[in-house]
């Protein structure tokens, strides 16, 4: 008796696998270099001996507090008012004051206090930029000094 | 009675070994990339919506944390004290003028130290500073 042996292999090919191990190893090399460096830009104010002058109404001031909470004062007229902002609505609030002013000459100031966290300042930068963003008008943020925290 | 045939000789070499080679070489690389980086401190970035890519060209990092009270600050992978970053920065400057300074701090880290940094920079004239974070979608 002939025995018909079947000639289909029970195996998987792998002649293969080094193709995809090397599309693999493309793909890794590539993402990595695209992927690292993200963040948000700012220009610095240029070292100088005299301090320039603003006028107080022109300026936002953002204070951040050690616990995160924020504080925005701004002037309406020439009362300046002092609120408590959760920060998230920062960029809300401030796309509301930005909108008031039609001369363009707002300043964003943030202050944190010397024990914020850096996180603080930046979710607040952040929602800042946004905001501007979203306004489509020039990018006018500064970062003060560090206060010092109440106790 | 039957016979059977032993060998079966083939001439052909095994591709199954190929994977293994290029796992091998995958794995290399993922691991030497990682090296040949500035190692800088452990931080954790903070998250940001606005974050965006900054040409990798140019940029020297500030590597900020903190242990205790104290700011720890690393640039090439030396831990300097705050006070010398103007120095080293004014050599970078110098070398590139367009030079960026992206700023790779620990979102715990209190606001003075980065504070202090940025007052270094400022005597040292870099003043195009990226704060380095991760892009993320939405705000919890």
């Amino acid at each position: 008796m002939i025995k018909k042996k079947s000639k289909v292999s029970s195996d998987i090919p792998t002649g293969s696998m080094g193709d995809i191990v090397f599309l693999l190893l493309i793909f890794f090399m590539v993402t990595t270099v695209f992927n690292n460096e993200m963040g948000l830009q700012i220009v610095l104010p240029e070292d100088s001996q005299e301090d320039i002058k603003v006028k107080s109404e022109t300026i936002v001031k953002v204070r951040i507090d050690k616990f995160g909470n924020v504080k925005m004062g701004y002037f309406v007229g020439d009362v300046e008012t002092i609120e408590p902002v959760e920060w998230s609505k920062v960029s809300d609030k401030t796309i509301e004051i930005l909108q008031n002013d039609n001369e363009d000459k707002l300043i964003f100031s943030i202050i944190p206090t010397r024990l914020a966290k850096y996180d603080f300042m930046v979710r607040v930068f952040d929602q800042l930029k946004i905001a501007f963003e979203k306004t489509g008008k020039k990018e006018r943020i500064s970062l003060s000094p560090a206060e010092d925290d109440e106790e | 009675m039957r016979f059977e045939k032993v060998e079966t000789e083939k001439a052909e070499i095994t591709t199954a070994s190929v994977s293994d080679i290029v796992f091998l070489l995958l794995i290399f690389f993922m691991v030497s990339t990682v090296f040949r980086a500035e190692q800088g401190l452990k931080v954790e970035l903070p998250g940001a919506l606005a974050a965006k890519k900054i040409s990798v060209k140019h940029v020297a990092h500030v590597w900020v944390g903190y242990k205790g009270d104290n700011g720890v600050v690393s640039i090439d992978d030396r831990i300097i004290p705050i006070g010398k970053v103007k120095d080293i920065m004014q050599t970078k400057k110098r070398i590139d003028p367009n030079i960026i300074v992206s700023i790779m701090a620990d979102k715990d880290t209190p606001y003075w130290i980065s504070n202090d940094i940025f007052g270094q920079l400022i005597k040292s004239n870099a003043l195009r500073v990226s704060l380095a974070a991760r892009r993320i979608s939405d705000i919890k």
